[in-house]
């Protein structure tokens, strides 16, 4: 496991930067819960009542966490299939399914339920079933990057090793899925989480789940307390993952992975390569094809376009400039938590769970925190509200989990002798980082600055109470015009939506062959 | 280098789309549809070279809204107006302190009814509920002609009504409530739940569950029944309630009011009396939404419904938004299926 937070200085640092994103993220979503515990007698715990009040509560968390953990077992099992696929086989146009395969994360959720709506039988879309197909869907890709990154930096020989001695589905079950199991966790639990705190599938398709409730405290009685205090069982289901995580994965990356450094050994298909193309193909029509075909079919015309970008132009150059720099402040947040993480103590255990227990609070508790501890009219606070700072503090607390395992997935897959020789040669921290480490989480960054673009992008529900006027982004204008616009001007502006996510996406992609592509040894 | 000059302009940027110096800008929060207010907006700027910059609401199941973001925003607000889509909204921001009296020299000509006594918020163009039908499936002489009729055997899961706990259908029940009584009203209820209504997300959705043949009749607003008339969808709406003996319609207008401690206070006040004008009533019974001015003696298009041919429900507004917080539990019950 690697880490160069061993001196006073870079401890110091990580501290730092861990301050830094507490004061951002956590303290809002602390200052809530404290007042949460406020009643007009005192300090009380009264108005917990509310999380027990009502049986049906108890029910909606339940199956919210259901729906959480169906959508993660297929998530993960379509991921790690696909990912397996895409990166360690001869799949013929692997890398335009690759491309293909992470639009869905550009398209929000509501809207790929839209187009189901429209394709699939009603009793099946409008149930439990139907929000866990549209939802895994939406989330695979996570799953799916997750576990490229993984196998792109898994070791070759130790799947070279155990083939001298084992057949090639052994090896897989034996030696490829632990690899890439963590990967497959994390990229699974955080498809868990987003599901629990998506609201626009399951109201669109009448399922009710528990951030509904949540939402209807604030949205139809403006209760922020209870509202709140509904929200901490979430942030409980939070805290399990990271129990069930921690126990799980334990020591796996360490052992499997600490030669990791080379690229991985390609598998041929043969006779299974119709049946691989078939499945690919059908995952790129259901995940791609169906929900931007359905928005193609009904903006076809030049006027709801002209109509689209007369909305879109202003909040677009906003929302690009905005994805632009939340991608780089999560991720390099996340590169100076992952790189400078003393190897042992609370610091490092804090800035492994705080993300991830942030990220389970629902956007609208962040975005009513970052107003309570940051919308101030005297200058500092004022210059971060009116500059549209809280819409980077609100992605930083919905987000940095992401980055964080990214980034600081493959930080543990390096060896701690590469960093220690370069040490034992006179190497600073610094010149470490730039000159070992950084190439080789240099894939790592790149996919955590497309993710981080698409996710901030995309970021509705906190955005729309801390923009300040005139700065609203693309899916504010999205979700503002919805009410009553042609549905031909709605279908052009998600259009132009994902278009605007994707694109750099699909240019980093396009344009950033992977290492060693073309010199893979064939098994 | 080229980076750290891109990251300095982006930031420079946003800081003066933030930072400006607040001459000659008004900011607006407005949850009447955007693209219903936009154009009232704009032609506002265009007379008088004031910026207007609005912040839009979504539908009311989408996103915590405005009028959190009003509360929350209290005690530092960066607005300087706000227009409702209906009179429920300010009545709620009043009680918490949000909004500052002003009475506009533009609404004399409003009736009473439609305004705060003490200028909190002032009432123009009113959009009503309408019984949305879809024309293929129900024969006009079959339709209902009260919401009392949907508990009928015959409509049994052929109605669609939007989440009872956002917009204007909560202050539609809390109507309800005022009109009927609480027993009646409570009956009435339980009495469509039995009968298999379906609960969607918004008033939006309802128009698509009918033009769509998914229901036969649902309860909407009257701008969304226009919006799907003039997309030639097979629907009709009927204003419901309107014989001898029957509780009449609810009237929404929408509502506009002065935020306290707004920035541009001056710029503010120009802006409510421009849409309190009997010309911005006419724009928006022109439009889509087809809204009935409230100004007497306003030319309306014949798609219109003037409110002279309409009888109202006997309510006050003020009661009814405070009959709001009381039956707020009774609905969450209700939708829950209780």
């Amino acid at each position: 496991m690697m880490a160069l937070g061993s001196g006073p200085w870079t401890r110091l640092a990580h501290l730092c930067c861990l301050l830094l994103f507490v004061a951002a993220a956590v303290l809002p979503v602390g200052m809530m819960a404290a007042d949460s515990f406020k009643t007009p007698d005192g300090i009380s715990l009264r108005p917990f009542r509310v999380l027990f009040e009502n049986p049906q509560n108890l029910r909606l968390l339940v199956r919210t966490l259901l729906l959480s953990a169906a959508v993660a077992a297929a998530t993960g099992v379509l991921g790690a299939a696909l990912g397996f696929l895409l990166t360690r086989t001869n799949l013929p146009l692997r890398r335009v399914f690759g491309l293909i395969l992470v639009v869905p994360l550009a398209i929000p959720p509501y809207i790929n339920g839209i187009g189901w709506t429209e394709v699939l039988p009603e009793p099946f879309i409008y149930s439990f079933w139907g929000a866990v197909f549209v939802l895994t869907l939406s989330y695979f890709p996570i799953v799916l990057l997750f576990v490229q990154k993984a196998l792109r930096l898994a070791a070759p020989e130790v799947e070279e090793a155990a083939l001298l001695c084992g057949t090639r589905r052994q090896v897989a079950w034996h030696i490829t899925l632990p690899l890439i199991f963590p990967a497959v966790l994390s990229g699974s639990l955080i498809a868990a989480m987003l599901t629990a705190s998506e609201l626009g599938v399951p109201t669109l398709l009448k399922v009710s789940v528990f951030n509904f409730e949540i939402f209807t405290r604030i949205g139809a009685f403006n209760d922020f307390q209870s509202a709140t205090i509904l929200s901490l069982p979430m942030i409980g289901a939070a805290v399990a993952v990271l129990f069930l995580e921690a126990r799980v994965t334990g020591n796996m990356t360490s052992e499997l992975m600490e030669t990791a450094h080379a690229e991985g050994a390609i598998v041929r298909l043969g006779p299974w390569t119709g049946a691989a193309v078939l499945f690919a193909l059908l995952m790129s029509a259901a995940a791609f094809a169906l929900p931007i075909g359905v928005l193609l079919a009904k903006s076809m015309s030049g006027a709801a376009y002209a109509r689209a970008l007369s909305i879109a132009a202003r909040p677009l150059r906003h929302s690009l400039c905005l994805g632009i720099v939340c991608a780089l402040v999560l991720t390099a947040t996340a590169c100076v938590l992952a790189v400078l993480k003393p190897r042992a103590g609370w610091q490092a255990k804090l800035a492994w769970a705080l993300p991830l227990l942030t990220f389970a609070v629902p956007g609208a508790i962040i975005g009513l925190g970052l107003l309570r501890a940051y919308d101030r009219p005297t200058a500092p606070f004022h210059v971060l509200t009116a500059s549209g700072g809280l819409i980077v503090c609100a992605c930083l607390g919905r987000f940095l989990v992401i980055p964080a395992r990214i980034v600081g997935g493959s930080l543990e897959q390096i060896p701690n002798s590469l960093p220690e020789t370069a040490a034992i040669d006179g190497a600073g921290a610094f010149m470490c980082f730039r000159h070992v480490l950084f190439p080789l989480v240099a894939p790592a960054l790149l996919t955590s600055l497309v993710i981080c673009f698409i996710l901030c992008v995309g970021e509705m529900s906190a955005a729309i109470l801390v923009h300040p006027p005139g700065l609203e982004t693309l899916p504010i204008a999205l979700y503002t015009v919805e009410a009553n616009s042609p549905s031909s001007v709605v279908a052009a502006l998600s259009v132009i939506l994902v278009v605007v996510t994707l694109a750099p996406a699909a240019a980093l992609f396009l344009g950033v062959r992977p290492r060693g592509a073309g010199e893979k040894q064939c098994l | 280098m080229m980076f750290h000059k891109t990251m300095t302009a982006i930031a420079l940027a946003a800081l003066a789309a933030g930072c400006g110096p607040g001459e000659g800008k008004v900011v607006v929060y407005s949850s009447e549809d955007r693209i219903f207010s936009e154009p009232v907006l704009k032609e506002f700027e265009r007379r008088t070279g004031i910026r207007v910059v609005g912040v839009y609401d979504t539908e009311e199941t989408k996103s915590a809204g405005l009028v959190n973001r009003l509360i929350a925003k209290k005690d530092n607000p960066d607005g300087d107006v706000f227009w409702s889509g209906d009179p429920a909204r300010p009545i709620v921001l009043k009680s918490k302190g949000v909004l500052a009296p002003y009475i506009s020299p533009s609404a004399r000509d409003i009736p009473d009814r439609f305004k705060d006594k003490e200028g909190y918020w002032t009432g123009f163009s009113a959009r009503t509920r309408v019984l949305l039908i879809n024309t293929d499936l129900v024969k006009e002489s079959d339709a209902p002609s009260s919401i009392l009729d949907l508990t009928a055997p015959r409509w049994r899961g052929q109605v669609a009504i939007a989440n009872p706990l956002f917009g204007t259908t909560s202050f539609h029940a809390a109507a309800l409530f005022e009109a009927l009584g609480e027993e009646k009203a409570k009956k009435w209820f339980h009495d469509l739940r039995a009968n298999d209504c379906r609960i969607v997300a918004s008033n939006g959705e309802v128009r698509r569950q009918v033009a769509s043949g998914g229901v036969k009749i649902g309860l909407s607003d009257s701008d969304d029944a226009s919006v799907a008339v003039l997309d030639k969808k097979p629907v009709r709406a009927i204003v419901p309630d309107q014989n001898d003996g029957q509780i009449g319609n609810l009237v929404m207008p929408n509502t506009v009011s002065l935020i306290q401690g707004c920035p541009h206070p001056e710029n503010a006040k120009r802006l409510i009396d421009f849409l309190l004008t009997a010309e911005v009533e006419q724009m928006l019974a022109e439009a889509e939404c087809a809204q009935s001015p409230l100004h007497p003696g306003v030319p309306i298009p014949p798609n219109v419904l003037s409110l002279d041919k309409v009888k109202p429900m006997a309510i006050d507004y003020h009661r009814t938004a405070m009959r709001l917080e009381r039956i707020a539990g009774f609905l969450k019950t209700w939708t829950e299926g209780g």
